[in-house]
């Protein structure tokens, strides 16, 4: 017995001693061996002084991050998905990730030449600078992914949508399909979420963000949209219809006479004081007025009349509020506040409101009595000069369909669509008084 | 002289003990070259990254479970910032060492995790753990948390925007993920300060998910990567 309690009390001091020296820095840990390390550099022919000098263990220097990047191209690894052929390939091979990465670098190198950008690549030679030390590791291995597509000819073109349509620089790519750095940084984030073995959890989810995240503003065209949908009230009728995946369900509409909303729920019924919420998904045989508190015109609770117009809308990524009187002042909801703006008068007599033009712009217009169109700048709070073209006056409203076709309500209450060469081709037939594009939140839809 | 016998086994557990025991008790040689070489250190090394998986999972090469979890927060992140990017061998192990640790967090722990996520002078590895941590916890306050940090504006000059934008993300799932029911308010609330399309766009897709009637946010996001893979095919 007392034998085992010598050994048990050793083994008490062992535990003791081992938790006393459990490492807690990166240096503990993830200490690149030399072999490794000098495999990288050969291969990659990095330019150790300039990150900063040789370093194997701590992540803090920015020669143990470009390692730690590579070990994780080299090592990372993907099962193939069983229900497709393992003949046909991606952009970038899943196995061949880091032969790929060295066939295209000729060398690699650290600076601050560009600050404005992550890193860049001449002729196969890349020079990361300070932004690309200051990215977390999926940012900086999408970084070295990204770069060295483009030693293959790849090259970007100005944006022409999303936040850097306009911007000086050519930032984006055409498409996915194009394959260019945009879409094989993609690839590697999708792949990482989808098949990644032996990644970490948290990175895995951060490239599934990732990859989310920037399907779309880097590209000018859109990779994923969210899916839409028409919906439509009958002249007279309460009871919403809604068009789907090539389908009409009708949905339960609130026994009140409004126009319809398209909101960031779904859609709305809006009487001017109020609005009441159309659930999309399902029915209850009750018909119930339920007050909108599901998307922003749940603010209309704080208003103390009735508005002309309330509309929440999007453009160039951002969400807006809109609010505009009987008196025509308008103001915006200012979001990081949680306040509405001073209203503003707009010095015009407000006839109709819409967001989308006959020509598909998409924003928030004012039309007046003489159908003159206003874009109204719900960043800068101002009213646009007028456009150069008139509002039809057969036309009341314009939508989107589940396939981004433009459908129109006209005068007549009759619904129509219009081909590309200008063709009009009845849409629905008997009589509408009002037409919405929705959102239905059950998947994203992956464009050709 | 009285012979003194022991028994075999204890003798085995005895040697055992001190193989495993010995590599931690010496001092172990930190070099001040910059170019450290682990492998110098011989096998027993027990810091290396060849030992990461065994360090990490709370349980060393002798089989001895440590409990990692006595550490103090501020250093178990620490230790775990440092695992994101290297391979992980066992994912689902590390999976379960972060939630162990997620469910156990006081009220302190919560609120030092949210200033954490949102110093944008640490780094990102570091912050969308902090966030990841709020996520697995079940206690109010992580909720709270979280719709803070979804709705502190993202910084106008940020060193990664698209960080800024997940973690963000993150965030409005884990309300979803949120086993409190208030969780739900605190989304729907939080969202009315948010302007950002991306995350109001996430968030009604959660919200959706919450009550049942669609697919859960991340599994739409699987899907339409999945289907954005094949599409090159």
């Amino acid at each position: 017995m007392k034998v085992w309690g010598v050994y048990a009390s050793l083994l008490l001091v062992s535990s003791l001693a081992i938790a006393q020296n459990l490492p807690v820095q990166d240096a503990d840990f993830g200490c690149v061996t030399r072999a490794e390390a000098e495999k990288y550099v050969n291969d990659f022919r990095i330019n150790i002084s300039s990150f900063g000098g040789w370093e194997l263990c701590s992540a803090d220097k920015d020669t143990k991050k470009l390692l730690n990047d590579l070990l994780l191209i080299e090592k990372g690894s993907f099962s193939e998905s069983e229900s497709e052929n393992s003949l046909i390939r991606g952009f970038i091979p899943q196995d061949k990730y880091y032969p790929w990465l060295k066939s295209q670098t000729r060398g690699v190198s650290r600076g601050n030449d560009v600050p404005y950008a992550t890193a860049y690549n001449r002729m196969g030679y890349f020079t990361m600078q300070d932004g690309w030390a200051q990215l977390s590791t999926l940012g900086r291995v999408g970084v070295m992914i990204h770069e060295a597509r483009h030693t293959a000819g790849y090259r970007h073109i100005p944006c022409t949508s999303g936040p850097y349509a306009g911007a000086g620089t050519a930032g984006c790519d055409r498409d996915y399909g194009y394959g260019g750095s945009h879409g094989v940084e993609m690839e590697y984030y999708s792949r990482v979420q989808l098949r990644g073995v032996n990644f970490h959890p948290v990175y895995k989810t951060m490239a599934r963000l990732m990859a989310m995240g920037r399907a779309n503003f880097v590209f000018n065209s859109p990779v994923l949209r969210a899916k839409e949908a028409l919906l439509a009230m009958p002249e007279g009728g309460t009871d919403p219809q809604l068009f789907y995946q090539g389908k009409r369900v009708s949905r339960e509409g609130p026994a009140v006479h409004g126009v319809l909303k398209r909101t960031s729920f779904g859609a709305s019924i809006f009487e001017g004081f109020k609005a009441l919420a159309i659930d999309l998904y399902q029915t209850s045989g009750f018909h119930p007025d339920l007050p909108d508190v599901y998307s922003y015109y749940k603010l209309l609770d704080r208003n103390n009349g009735a508005l002309k117009d309330f509309e929440e809308y999007d453009s160039g990524g951002k969400r807006y509020a809109v609010r505009l009187d009987e008196q025509d002042r308008i103001s915006t909801y200012n979001f990081p506040t949680g306040k509405w703006n001073p209203s503003r008068p707009l010095g015009l007599s407000v006839m109709k409101t819409v967001t989308t033009l006959p020509n598909g712009e998409r924003g928030y217009f004012l039309i007046d009595s003489e159908n003159r169109i206003f874009p109204f700048d719900a960043d800068k709070n101002v009213l646009g000069p007028a456009k150069s073209e008139s509002w039809p006056e057969h036309i009341e409203t314009v939508a989107h369909d589940e396939n981004g076709e433009r459908v129109f309500l006209r005068s007549d209450r009759s619904v129509w669509s219009v081909s590309r060469e200008g063709n009009w081709t009845p849409y629905l037939s008997g009589s509408w008084s009002s037409i919405v594009s929705v959102p239905v939140y059950d998947a994203y839809e992956v464009l050709p | 002289m009285k012979k003194v016998s022991v028994h075999p086994v204890v003798i085995a557990l005895f040697v055992l003990l001190l193989v495993t025991v010995m590599p931690w008790l010496l001092p172990l040689k930190h070099s001040t070259d910059p170019l450290r070489e682990p492998a110098s250190l011989g096998p027993s090394r027990p810091f290396d990254g060849q030992d990461t998986k065994e360090n990490k999972s709370g349980v060393v090469a002798s089989g001895l479970p440590v409990d990692l979890g006595s550490l103090n927060l501020k250093d178990w992140m620490r230790n775990q910032v440092g695992q994101i990017g290297r391979p992980d061998e066992n994912p689902e192990q590390t999976m379960a060492v972060l939630k162990a640790r997620a469910e156990s967090l006081g009220t302190q722990d919560i609120r030092d995790l949210e200033q954490w996520a949102l110093e944008t002078d640490r780094s990102g590895d570091e912050r969308f753990l902090a966030v990841e941590m709020l996520v697995m916890n079940p206690r109010l306050e992580s909720a709270q948390s979280l719709g803070r940090i979804l709705m502190s504006p993202e910084p106008s000059r940020a060193a990664e925007p698209a960080l800024e934008n997940i973690l963000r993300a993150r965030a409005v799932e884990g309300l979803g993920l949120h086993p409190r029911r208030e969780a739900t308010r605190i989304l729907r609330d939080s969202l009315y300060r948010v302007s950002d399309r991306s995350l109001i766009d996430r968030g009604e897709r959660v919200l959706t998910a919450r009550r049942g009637a669609a697919p859960s946010a991340m599994d739409q996001d699987r899907q339409a990567l999945h289907s954005l893979l094949k599409k090159i095919r």
